[in-house]
């Protein structure tokens, strides 16, 4: 009996640390049985076990709270679906371009897949996954001279973006480029900015969308704007008289601040393009007259300084602020803001004038 | 490589991963490798001061120890001896302290002249390379210590380098020991789950610290204090004790993230924090608060200025002009005077940080000159110094006094620190806690709410660490339903009690 009694160290009910004898023969048989090998692959299969648990939680979490978001049709339809143009860029892409009149105009399919926050790092990456799903045989970039001044915030911008990617090279690429610097919240809780933002209603709804593989654009429809199947985004008219150019919040142009990694991107990108056959051209939608004119020598120094970029890399650059202006008309009551911003109808009309333009120059490829 | 990046958690899941897997005779060699690719990715240029500082204090190490072991027994021979060890000892502190003191302290220096002497020299500041002020007073802590003869310099280079380079203490500390490192560094080390568990965990709670607490105080920090000469009284007073609540949750949150990832390897760094807002003096205080750079000060400053010979003569004079009492404790008060004026000025090259340093120096001398009068002062009172109730006077005290440091530490400029000060006297309102006026600082009622739980559950915790509990050890001990639910409960807290902040984030002394 003597030889089964161990002097242990076990934590009391306070943590505290004390000898306790115990008897161990059964421990000790157990013990016996348990090989070494065996003792590891317990202890692996906690490990598994675990690892497993906090994944299936980090899942989960995903598919509840992750909303549904007009990328998500946007990156679908665009991987799925063979297009003849893709239009990229910005906000001002998305809002004043619909690729269903344009493609009226030019006879060929197109899908709008631009969005505010859209960099030319996003831009290029996004093309980088249609090589490898859906090739496109155009690419319609459209510049706002903004985006190559600021520095695109990290985090939620690049997950509008990195969460829709199917599992491909280019997201892999993607996430080395831009989500492996930010906090890896971003990587491992991707819905931790929007937990406190949707009711439990919206939970549902982006449930029943996953579970159904549901796209249908009915659930991207706002108060104020409504979401197309083209990934065009058609805002509704406003009382312009109300608008004022000082609440606008807009990204002025200067030579001097261009940030050298934007620029890089939009290089690599119509590298990419050309190394892909696919054709490049570059766009700017028209602005407001009165805002061309408050900020004059900021435009007039960002069209400049596109096109001797594109002249450079021998790209179609089509500017609708100046060789192009008088095809478009610049009143304010087109637009829903004074950043250029137009609404549902002078959006269809301008998008009719630049699948004219489109249509009516040849390519220089 | 921000520690909160989702590149740093997958760099220490390869360096981990691999170091388990290679041979263990390699296992050291695999972390020189990482150490040196984690400092790469800031960028190639600063490696050359790593490798500078690596390189000349292994060779002045070495030249040390040559020259102890020289033949020569005579008194000249050993005078030659210590005379040119010194030489050695004093060139490679030169060049070190020089490097640093040059892209840390350069420009403060040519504006101060430019200031005084009304000249126009210029200075073309430089990006401060990674984690220097830390990698450098950890080297030049161990040439002290090879000079002294406390420990043998290291014949291996690469060895040295590691000791120098050891990627998770890099950026932020602790400050490390080569006599405590060395063994760990070098030796094998076998995959222990236990351990494994316990880095992550360690992790786990910094990252808990930094994202629910530290970068959600610091909005109001930052709001308040970059436009101090818009808030008055209790706003102002708000705003210090979110910067206490930011620094201490930044600074030991890092610490804990650095800690944890060091146990991933086996290898257990010095602790850098112990509950320092339990402190009951300023004195107890900096053995509680960066307690790698206070003994750091103690070895390397505070005793050698003590026993220096200018300090015996002063210790001499100062007995005969103010009586052995007070003369046996100037000297001491004035060393530590020295010590805080240093570590002012390592936390920075501006005067706010030397009046920071040095109001901490005067108050710890003040505390062991006026100590005889306290004491007086119980006897009279009949107060109990060692009651539970003084005891909690005291901490409130030292609370208060290390809050009026933070207003140096912290604000924009000396002069902006003492605007902040006067309008915290001159502005008060307590209406200001409940009109709505804390609510205009950049965060709304739940955020308060959560910063108040957090702060809540780190003082928990810092309780019962202080009644010498062992939290890992304790929820390790509990049913595993109960142990994970606590460290999900944890892990959850990120995403959803986390501040979301714009860019990339990052940690306040990962910037010395």
């Amino acid at each position: 009996m003597e030889n089964n009694i161990e002097n242990t160290m076990e934590n009391d009910k306070n943590g505290k640390r004390k000898p306790v004898k115990r008897n161990v023969k059964r421990k000790k048989v157990l013990r016996k049985k348990r090989t070494k090998g065996m003792r590891c692959l317990i202890s692996g299969g906690k490990l598994v076990g675990g690892i497993a648990t906090v994944l299936l939680v980090l899942f989960g979490l995903d598919y509840l709270l992750y909303p549904c978001t007009f990328m998500r049709n946007d990156i679908h339809t665009v991987t799925t679906e063979a297009h003849q143009d893709i239009f990229l860029g910005t906000s001002h892409g998305k809002i004043n371009i619909d690729p269903d009149v344009v493609s009226e105009e030019t006879g060929r399919s197109a899908h709008n897949l631009c969005v505010g926050g859209e960099y030319a790092v996003d831009a290029y990456y996004l093309t980088k996954l249609m090589i490898e799903t859906e090739k496109p045989e155009r690419i319609i970039y459209e510049v706002d001279p903004g985006y190559f001044v600021t520095e695109k915030e990290v985090g939620n911008n690049y997950l509008l973006f990195y969460h829709e990617f199917p599992l491909s090279r280019a997201k892999l690429e993607y996430f080395q480029a831009t989500m492996m610097e930010c906090d890896f919240r971003t990587a491992i809780f991707p819905w931790y900015e929007y937990i406190f933002k949707y009711d439990l209603e919206k939970v549902w709804e982006t449930v029943y969308q996953k579970w159904m593989h549901n796209y249908d654009v009915s659930f991207l429809k706002g108060s104020k704007q409504e979401y197309h199947e083209s990934g065009f985004i058609e805002r509704y008219p406003v009382d312009t008289t109300q608008l004022s150019m000082e609440n606008e919040a807009l990204k002025l142009f200067t030579r001097d601040s261009v940030k050298q990694q934007n620029m890089e991107y939009l290089e690599r990108l119509i590298d990419l393009c050309r190394e892909n056959d696919i054709e490049f051209v570059a766009v700017s939608t028209p602005v407001p007259a009165s805002t061309l004119v408050a900020y004059e020598a900021n435009y007039q120094d960002a069209w400049n300084y596109f096109a001797e970029f594109f002249e450079k890399k021998d790209v179609r650059y089509l500017n609708f602020n100046r060789e192009y202006f008088a095809d478009f008309s610049h009143e304010i009551t087109n637009f829903t803001d004074y950043d250029g911003h137009m609404n549902g109808d002078a959006a269809r009309e301008y998008s009719r004038v630049l699948g004219e333009v489109l249509d009516a120059i040849p390519s220089m490829e | 490589m921000s520690l909160v990046s989702a590149e740093f958690l997958i760099f220490i899941l390869i360096s981990a991963g691999g170091y388990y897997l290679i041979p263990k005779r390699g296992q050291w060699i695999w972390l020189l490798a990482f150490s040196y690719l984690y400092y790469l990715s800031s960028g190639v240029g600063v490696v050359f001061f790593l490798l500078s500082g690596t390189l000349t204090t292994y060779v002045a190490g070495c030249s040390l120890e040559m020259l102890e072991r020289s033949v020569g027994d005579t008194e000249i021979e050993k005078g030659t001896k210590k005379r040119k060890k010194k030489r050695v000892l004093i060139l490679t502190l030169v060049f070190n302290f020089g490097i640093l003191g040059i892209l840390k302290y350069a420009g403060f220096f040519v504006e101060n002249i430019n200031l005084v002497f009304h000249t126009g020299f210029s200075f073309q500041t430089v990006l401060l390379p990674l984690g220097i002020s830390f990698y450098t007073f950890q080297s030049m802590g161990y040439l002290l210590d090879v000079y002294w003869g406390k420990c043998k310099a290291e014949k291996n280079v690469f060895r040295f380098a590691l000791f120098v380079s050891f990627f998770p203490q890099l950026l932020q500390g602790p400050i490390g020991r080569y006599d405590r490192l060395v063994e760990q560094l070098y030796r094998t080390h076998s995959f222990s789950m236990e351990r494994i568990g316990f880095g992550a965990q360690r992790i786990l709670w910094g990252y808990f610290k930094k994202l629910v607490l530290a970068d959600r105080a610091g909005v109001v920090v930052n709001q308040v204090f970059q436009n101090y000469t818009d808030y008055m009284g209790i706003t102002v007073m708000v705003a210090v004790l979110c910067y206490s609540i930011q620094l201490y949750a930044d600074f030991s949150g890092g610490i804990d993230v650095v800690l944890g990832t060091a146990e991933l390897f086996g290898i257990t760094l010095d602790e850098n924090f112990k509950r320092p807002f339990l402190a009951v003096s300023i004195t107890d205080f900096w053995h509680r608060w960066h307690i790698t750079l206070g003994t750091w000060m103690k070895d390397y400053v505070f005793y050698p200025l003590s026993l220096s010979k200018g300090m015996s003569r002063f210790g001499k004079w100062s007995k005969k002009r103010f009586g052995k009492k007070t003369g046996r404790v100037l000297p001491i008060c004035a060393a530590n005077i020295v010590v805080f004026l240093v570590v002012g000025i390592w936390h920075g090259a501006a005067w706010k940080y030397i009046v920071y340093g040095l109001y901490n120096g005067v108050l710890i001398a003040l505390a062991s000159l006026f100590a005889p009068v306290f004491r007086k002062g119980f006897e009279w009172t009949h107060i109990d110094p060692k009651s539970f109730g003084w005891k909690i006077v005291r901490i409130i005290r030292t609370f208060f006094l290390v809050n009026i440091s933070w207003y140096f530490d912290m604000a924009l400029s000396l002069s902006a620190a003492v605007t902040m000060i006067k309008n915290t006297v001159l502005g008060f309102r307590i209406s200001a806690l409940y009109d709505g006026t804390l609510l205009q600082l950049g965060l709304d009622r739940l955020d308060y709410i959560q910063l108040l739980i957090g702060v809540a559950v780190l003082f928990a915790v810092g309780i019962l660490q202080e009644k010498g509990i062992r939290i890992r050890e304790r929820i390790s001990s509990y049913p595993l339903l109960i142990r994970w639910g606590i460290w999900m409960i944890l892990l959850f807290s990120l995403p959803f009690f986390g501040y979301i902040t714009a860019g990339k984030g990052g940690f306040i002394y990962a910037q010395f």
